[in-house]
């Protein structure tokens, strides 16, 4: 389980860069860049650019995500961006409007 | 209901401006801006080089900034601190280092 | 006559104008006006009120202090003290419910946490060997240091108690001159304390005489 949460009611303006896991429940505008995995939490809109290993989305994100293992779409997301990951799932219920590009 | 802290992992940094309420853990590293409605803990490995606002904050890192507090600024033993506080009440443990204004109301007698 | 006091106390109903300096704790009840130079401890009671510039050793206050403190070791709030006033002094301590307005300055923040100081607790020290170990002549003393925790093997515990062979129980003390290093000859026992000890063995075997 993560380390890092960002609950509900945090909303962060600016950049985080880390080592290890983060969970975001709250907002999120500026860029998130990680060495390891993104979660997305349903309650979350994040308005940033995301480079990471893996992002798992069930909430808001606008911008573009740059996954250098995996992407996955949950159910009920709602994504606007483009997304640039070798693997990328996307389940049945999200949202997605952009380009996709998985030959990285 | 009480939030769960947020709690911000040793290897994390966030460069912003970070807002919210509930109780907020820092293990990691904050610059910019923080207001909080409830409690700022620093915790031994965190370091925020910003402006806090906060209710309470609990520093037993490192802090470079002006803390803005409306109840209690505790530093203790492990806290190293450069900057201005500002609270009804502030405790500094013996071995906090800090060096910066207290500001806090001193009521005199008359004749002072 | 009054004998000489071991430190200076500036009583409640006293006001004191001027420049006061000395070498010897000062403990401040009533008010002093203008400076204080100490090689000691000032102390401002609850009901003290010092408005003076202050250099000491050490400084604790929990009454009112206007004015800036200098301490070579330490600067002290407690919960009653009110200051309006600069400190510098390289360790620190304020407590919740202290008031204070001015300027904190520990000096070089780089430098080594001062060591907290509280008062020395006496080092607990296992009993002394009884006699009866130096007899038993036990694998290993207990030494009063404690043991330093090994790092690659699991914690041996040093302070024993001396091993015993179980079937013995120790009912009487042996006079035995514990100055004789361990492992010396003992001294010839006299003959009465032969007698005692072999009485007490003998005690476990039943001895059935026929009456004569």
């Amino acid at each position: 389980m993560a380390n890092t949460v960002i609950g509900n009611s945090i909303v962060i303006d600016g950049e985080i860069i880390g080592e290890e896991d983060l969970v975001i429940q709250g907002t999120v505008k500026g860029r998130v860049a990680l060495k390891e995995s993104l979660f997305i939490e349903p309650t979350a809109v994040v308005e940033a650019d995301v480079d990471t290993q893996n992002v798992e989305i069930s909430g808001q994100v606008t911008g573009n995500i740059v996954a250098s293992n995996m992407v996955e779409l949950k159910t009920q997301c709602r994504v606007v961006g483009d997304i640039k990951a070798p693997r990328i799932r996307i389940g049945d219920g999200a949202s997605f409007k952009g380009n996709v590009d998985m030959d990285v | 209901m009480a939030d769960t802290p947020c709690v911000i992992g040793e290897t994390i940094q966030i460069r912003g401006n970070l807002s919210g309420s509930g109780d907020l853990v820092v293990r990691g590293r904050i610059e910019g801006f923080i207001s909080l409605q409830d409690r700022l803990i620093i915790e031994e490995s965190g370091s925020v080089m910003a402006t806090v606002e906060s209710r309470d904050v609990t520093v037993n890192g490192t802090v470079n900034g002006d803390i803005d507090a409306v109840d209690t600024v505790s530093l203790n033993s492990s806290a190293t601190m450069i900057g201005d506080i500002r609270a009804p009440q502030i405790e500094i443990q013996d071995g906090a280092r800090f060096r910066g204004r207290l500001a806090m109301d001193v009521p005199l007698p008359e004749g002072i | 006559m009054a004998e000489l006091a071991q430190e200076t106390v500036v009583g409640e109903t006293i006001i004191i104008t001027g420049d006061v300096q000395g070498d010897e704790n000062l403990t401040v009840y009533g008010r002093i006006d203008g400076t204080i130079a100490l090689s000691k401890h000032l102390t401002v009671a609850e009901s003290g009120i010092v408005k003076a510039e202050v250099q000491v050793q050490a400084a604790i206050v929990s009454g009112i202090v206007v004015g800036n403190i200098t301490a070579t070791d330490y600067i002290e709030i407690t919960v009653t003290g009110r200051l309006v006033g600069d400190i510098k002094a390289p360790r620190i301590i304020i407590a919740r419910g202290a008031r204070v307005n001015g300027m904190v300055d520990m000096g070089d923040l780089e430098a080594p946490r001062p060591t907290v100081t509280k008062t020395a607790r006496p080092q607990l020290t296992p009993n002394a060997p009884s006699p009866a170990a130096a007899v038993f002549k036990p694998m290993s003393l207990p030494t009063p240091r404690p043991p330093p925790i090994p790092v690659s093997r699991m914690p041996t515990p040093v302070n024993t108690a001396p091993i015993m062979p179980i079937h013995t129980e120790i009912e009487d003390e042996i006079d035995i001159d514990d100055s004789l290093p361990i492992g010396s000859a003992m001294p010839a026992m006299s003959p009465e304390t032969v007698a005692r000890l072999s009485a007490k063995r003998l005690k476990k075997k039943v001895v059935v005489r026929k009456r004569p």
